[in-house]
């Protein structure tokens, strides 16, 4: 299966069980000319990212989010990270519906060593 | 405290940055000197090699006296792999830097700075001098931590300031 294959498998596989769209937020550019945020002062700024298809996959305790590989590629390679991995350590959490989930994990579903689709698990956020 | 606490990391890091400007660290698309107080940045920081970091790790208050003596412990923990034009073989000699730089730093007299307020940056506003200082304690090393490409160290120092009238 070519690579161009395995990413048209992969996303319309999470289509077709429900895939939805979810936003990634990750961190915005910091402040300059200002210690503000540095000092723990400053209102962070948070860049929404909708990123999709992404389905929900129950598996143990934690709630794992199943999401195609090749919105995340184009991100990773528009906002200058290292790797998927960078991306997700640095994402303050996915929203949905509202409701920011924390990433605890991510790791890579591969078919001949390309990433086509990413597990991240994720983490309940605190009843309020 | 918090006073306290953001007057040492400033003085702290006006004085790294200036025996090395060279260290310097990419946070969020900004440049800036090689030191981060772990607690205000995001989680990821705290990974980042080649750059000194503070952690606020206990607090003894002291009432006696007629102004509340507090005495913060600090942590400053440091990690290199050396330079990648050397295949991470001169790491050893760029935590020895590293130690130099943190001890001229906080060895270097006087071994206190002023006290500011900060807190008026949250709006956009002025920081306010205080009527007393911060002054710290000698730096104690902790021993050479190695693990992988990577070595690095703790070192504790601690921070006293007296908590003036009306302070939080």
């Amino acid at each position: 299966m070519s690579r161009e294959g395995a990413f048209r498998l992969a996303s319309t596989a999470l289509r077709t069980n429900g895939g939805t769209e979810v936003i990634l937020r990750l961190p915005g550019m910091a402040a300059s000319g200002t210690d503000a945020e540095q000092l723990g002062l400053g209102t962070p700024q948070f860049q929404d990212v909708p990123i999709g298809p992404a389905v929900w996959h129950k598996a143990g305790t934690s709630p794992v989010l199943l999401l195609a590989s090749t919105p995340i590629a184009a991100l990773v390679a528009s906002e200058a990270y290292a790797s998927a991995e960078s991306l997700f350590e640095e994402a303050v959490g996915v929203v949905v519906d509202d409701v920011v989930y924390g990433i605890l994990r991510s790791e890579a579903l591969e078919t001949a060593g390309v990433p086509c689709a990413y597990r991240l698990t994720m983490q309940r956020p605190a009843r309020g | 405290m918090q006073n306290a606490k953001d007057s040492f990391y400033e003085a702290l890091r006006v004085r790294l940055a200036a025996l090395n400007p060279e260290r310097t660290i990419i946070v969020r698309g900004i440049t800036r000197p090689g030191i981060a107080v772990d607690e205000n940045e995001i989680a990821s920081v705290a990974d980042t090699p080649d750059c000194f970091h503070l952690n606020w790790t206990g607090m003894k208050v002291c009432a006696s006296g007629a102004l509340p003596l507090v005495t913060l412990e600090c942590e400053l923990r440091y990690a290199t792999e050396g330079s990648s034009t050397s295949g991470g073989m001169d790491r050893g000699r760029a935590l020895a830097a590293m130690d130099g730089e943190l001890c001229a730093a906080l060895l270097r007299s006087p071994r206190n700075a002023a006290k500011y307020d900060y807190s008026g940056l949250a709006n956009g506003g002025e920081i306010q001098v205080m009527s007393t200082r911060v002054w710290w304690s000698s730096v104690v090393p902790g021993p050479l931590e190695s693990k992988a490409d990577r070595v690095g160290r703790m070192a504790k120092v601690q921070v006293m300031s007296y908590q003036e009238a009306g302070e939080l």
